[in-house]
């Protein structure tokens, strides 16, 4: 399997010079570095955390993250989206193709996207791909907001999606598949009543009671994401916060009312559990071409101490059709 | 959808099959995440008759004749031969 090695960091200026170039890019990085990039047939998204193939992961943020998608596109389209619009995303690429698209973390876009993705409009003609800009977590938690960058004009957006549409050769098509090393164990089912981020009561054993009280009674660990089965495909909603006060439980992608979930089976090491996994799976791949992981699998599993095979950018949640968290996410090309 | 030239067939849509994967019939789980999460889609959607089976086929067919390459150990599975 080939990992397609256009996908790595780099310095701002080798960044600069691939866009004068020409190339088609979606970069990761600080703000300040982005803001400094020529325009160009790019987007962006901003986030400090990088994981490497062959090291560990770091926070960095005097270098930016590079994926050249040049030799793929046979065309693109660079668009902006706000809340109103984003809906037509998937209506706006090409025939035959793939759609990049990153969003501002837990902005109104964000959690729209999260709740109305699953009713887009074509919405698995081509891949939906792409990510949740973040940033430093310690800057997020004093309020800091992550930014989307649209290549094209240089404009910077706390609260648009930026999206890089490509065009493919009649002969390739793009898959977008996943790596999931959560499971859902057998510990508790739990059902909500409406769709949503933000709970009191939830359905939990069939049994309507306090999700806070039941997670802080039981010793739930939150760092284990809840997991839902799609057709043999395990969705996970991660847990954002406990919110006492209120006596709620917050998540970063929404629960809906039409879906069963249970809490994720617990490991040794995140590591050894996505090598074991990924080893199975990417037997049939012939070749990656861009990856993504989650923020909360850097920090959870211990991502800065050790390497998991890819080099990447992290984000704030990923984006595969619909809102996935801590979840490996990847685009292959198909030769028909 | 454009029509790939592939050199990878997937049977013909009047195979009772296809039929029985949109409904849930065939418990048979893609390797492919986007079929994964079309099958689940499709028996929700029929059971709850937001959509035909035969629209369900139709779309999943289309799918699968993009993904072909990707689908030809799953068809081995369900369709053995075509």
């Amino acid at each position: 399997m080939e990992t397609v090695q256009k996908n790595q960091l780099m310095e701002l200026g080798q960044a600069a010079e691939l866009i004068e170039q020409g190339h088609t890019l979606v970069i990761s990085g600080e703000e300040a570095l982005l803001a400094q990039l020529p325009n160009g047939k790019w987007i962006g998204g901003t986030i400090p955390y990088f994981y490497f193939k062959d090291q560990p992961g770091r926070m960095d943020k005097s270098h930016v993250f590079v994926t050249d998608f040049s030799d793929l596109a046979e065309d693109l389209k660079i668009a902006t989206y706000s809340v109103e619009t984003l809906k037509n995303i998937t209506s706006n690429g090409f025939d035959n193709g793939f759609h990049f698209l990153i969003l501002p973390a837990l902005r109104d876009i964000h959690l729209s996207f999260a709740l109305n993705a699953p009713n887009y409009e074509k919405l698995f003609e081509n891949p939906l791909i792409g990510l949740i800009a973040g940033v430093d977590l310690d800057e997020f938690t004093d309020g800091r907001l992550s930014k989307t960058f649209d290549g094209s004009t240089g404009e910077a957006h706390t609260d648009l999606g930026v999206a890089l549409h490509v065009k493919l050769p009649e002969s390739q098509a793009a898959r977008l598949e996943i790596i999931n090393v959560f499971e859902g164990s057998d510990a508790f089912t739990l059902e909500v009543e409406e769709d949503g981020f933000v709970f009191e009561e939830c359905i939990i054993n069939g049994k309507k009671q306090n999700l806070l009280d039941f997670i802080q009674t039981n010793n739930i660990d939150i760092s284990y994401p809840l997991v839902s089965d799609y057709g043999g495909a395990n969705v996970n909603i991660s847990f954002q916060r406990l919110d006492e006060e209120n006596k709620q439980v917050v998540f970063y992608a929404p629960l809906f009312k039409d879906r069963t979930y249970r809490i994720a089976k617990s490991f040794d090491s995140y590591v050894d559990t996505f090598k074991a996994k990924a080893q199975v799976q990417l037997q049939k791949e012939n070749r990656i071409d861009y990856n993504c992981n989650c923020i909360l699998n850097y920090v959870y599993g211990g991502l800065d101490k050790a390497s998991i095979g890819f080099s990447g950018a992290t984000t704030f949640g990923e984006i595969a059709y619909q809102m996935l968290n801590q979840t490996f996410t990847y685009l292959t090309i198909d030769e028909q | 959808m454009s029509d790939p030239q592939t050199q990878f067939s997937i049977p013909p849509k009047e195979r009772k099959e296809w039929a029985e994967l949109v409904n849930g019939n065939i418990n048979h789980q893609f390797q492919n995440f986007v079929l994964q999460m079309k099958t689940a889609e499709f028996s929700r959607k029929i059971s709850n008759g937001q959509i035909s089976t035969e629209a369900a086929v139709d779309e999943l067919y289309e799918l699968c004749r993009k993904y072909a390459v990707a689908v030809q150990s799953d068809f081995k599975t369900i369709f053995k031969e075509w």
